[in-house]
């Protein structure tokens, strides 16, 4: 019955997705783009010009018109312009970072650059732990790149705001803090971002594996797998590595992202085990052993319909 | 006339321009061979670019060391090594390329078949509209020309 309820609600809310699509897409890409927008200049917030709200939504309302790609444009070019009040080297240094993400990766698949500056964003949500599980089975390992850029990203504008406030408390008589080396060595060195991108890539790799394999509820044993995962080798990461990691927050953080992870697969579609079919057939060259499963979906008298062009005559 | 069939088809082929064919037309301009040599060779050139920006973060973050010991350092072996990583960076980019874009094409390539389909049924059906009704009104070479 529970299910019943679910499926008519996601059924309800698919059709009213697609009535009202014209509608609802640039709305969500406004809301991304502004979420984004205001994320990243939360982070680095010195420059005086993007500090005006009104500013920051008229960009999200340009986005919410223009393909999703344009938000990650946007959205490297504001990362640039943020570092500038800082120091010239560090702007440069942001430049350098988006020229290596466009050419590295972006230019091969634009539609998951998105993904980079959405990073930060789980961060701030403190769902970190949920990165890997839920982009390990919506977009498997094309994910690790922008993942990998995301995390950096998170720190860098950390480094920056250490950086920020060691500029701003310095004095004149003081050696001249070399923005630029301060923020790579910050980088280099920090211990918790390389064991974040290690654990993450492994993370996302298990999950996508588990995820596509066709046993019975594969998809809830791969968000499962990879929660336990990104707890244990987090764990091992911070025993080896001499570190003090937040095993509470990851515990939690995985657990939110198991959760996260089956109201999307919910959304995406459930399949009924139930009702599997096992086929086989063969052809000149091949045998096939085909396993089909129907999607679950709700059947056609639990649907109301409203017949608005009924003949009456 | 408004013709039903025609209006379905002409809708369904300016979605898919509109959406996936923005960037799955063009694809269509090349043989499969050349679709693939052409991109390795851009993924190549955006490897390229990587690489030096790379290379400038890591000479520029050593530069002291650097110049602490400019005298000391052994050229040859620097740039051996240095060939070295970039022929593999290169290569690993061509690699991945190849066989991105080989995946790309033969997904790309059901959907394009089904659009030129949809195209050539509309346009036997603008033909048939054309010639029954007058008898003999010549189309002109533009049209069939796509």
């Amino acid at each position: 019955m529970l299910v019943t309820t679910l499926l008519t609600f996601r059924e309800n809310i698919k059709a009213f997705f697609g009535r009202y699509d014209y509608v609802i897409t640039p709305l969500l890409k406004f809301l991304l783009a502004a979420l984004v927008f205001f994320m990243l200049n939360s982070q680095f917030g010195r420059f005086a010009l993007l500090n005006k709200s009104w500013l920051l939504l008229a960009l999200a309302a340009v986005c919410s018109m223009l393909p999703s790609e344009m938000i990650t444009v946007v959205g490297g070019g504001m990362i640039i312009l943020l570092s500038f009040p800082v120091a010239l080297d560090v702007a440069l240094l942001s430049l350098a970072f988006i020229v290596i993400f466009y050419f590295g990766y972006m230019r091969f698949a634009t539609r998951t650059g998105i993904i980079v500056l959405l990073i930060p964003v789980f961060y701030a949500l403190h769902l970190t732990c949920a990165i890997p599980i839920v982009m390990g089975f919506m977009v498997g390992p094309a994910a690790i790149v922008p993942v990998i850029f995301g995390v950096i990203l998170y720190y860098y504008e950390g480094c920056i705001g250490n950086l920020a406030n060691l500029l701003a408390a310095a004095t004149d008589d003081e050696e001249a803090i070399q923005g630029y080396h301060y923020i790579v060595t910050c980088l280099v060195e920090n211990k918790l971002m390389q064991l974040t991108i290690v654990v993450f890539t492994c993370v996302i790799v298990v999950t996508y594996i588990i995820y596509r394999m066709s046993f019975e509820y594969s998809w809830i044993v791969a968000f499962v797998v990879g929660g336990i995962l990104n707890v244990v080798l987090f764990l091992i990461g911070g025993v080896t590595m001499s570190m003090d990691v937040d095993t509470g927050g990851i515990v939690l953080g995985s657990l939110a992202g198991i959760l996260v992870s089956l109201v999307v697969q919910f959304a995406k579609g459930i399949v009924d085990y139930q009702k599997t079919e096992l086929l086989q057939f063969e052809d000149d060259e091949y045998y096939y052993y085909v396993k089909a499963i129907p999607k679950l979906t709700i059947s056609e008298s639990n649907k109301n319909v409203k017949h608005i062009n009924s003949k009456t005559q | 006339m408004v013709r039903e069939e025609d209006v379905k088809l002409m809708s369904r082929i300016a979605i898919y321009e509109k959406r996936e064919g923005r960037t799955e037309i063009p694809v269509n301009n090349y043989y499969k061979g050349d679709y693939i040599r052409w991109n390795a060779l851009k993924a190549a050139v955006s490897a390229t670019i990587v690489f030096a920006v790379v290379g400038t973060i890591v000479v520029l973050y050593k530069m002291d060391y650097i110049l602490a010991n400019v005298l000391k350092l052994d050229y040859k072996r620097i740039g051996i090594a240095l060939a070295v990583i970039y022929a593999c960076w290169v290569l690993l980019y061509w690699i991945a390329a190849r066989i991105l874009y080989a995946i790309r094409y033969e997904k790309v390539r059901p959907h394009i078949i089904i659009y030129n389909h949809r195209l050539k049924k509309l346009l036997e059906a603008r033909q048939k509209e054309i010639v029954k009704p007058k008898g003999g009104v010549v189309v002109s070479d533009d049209f069939i020309d796509f």
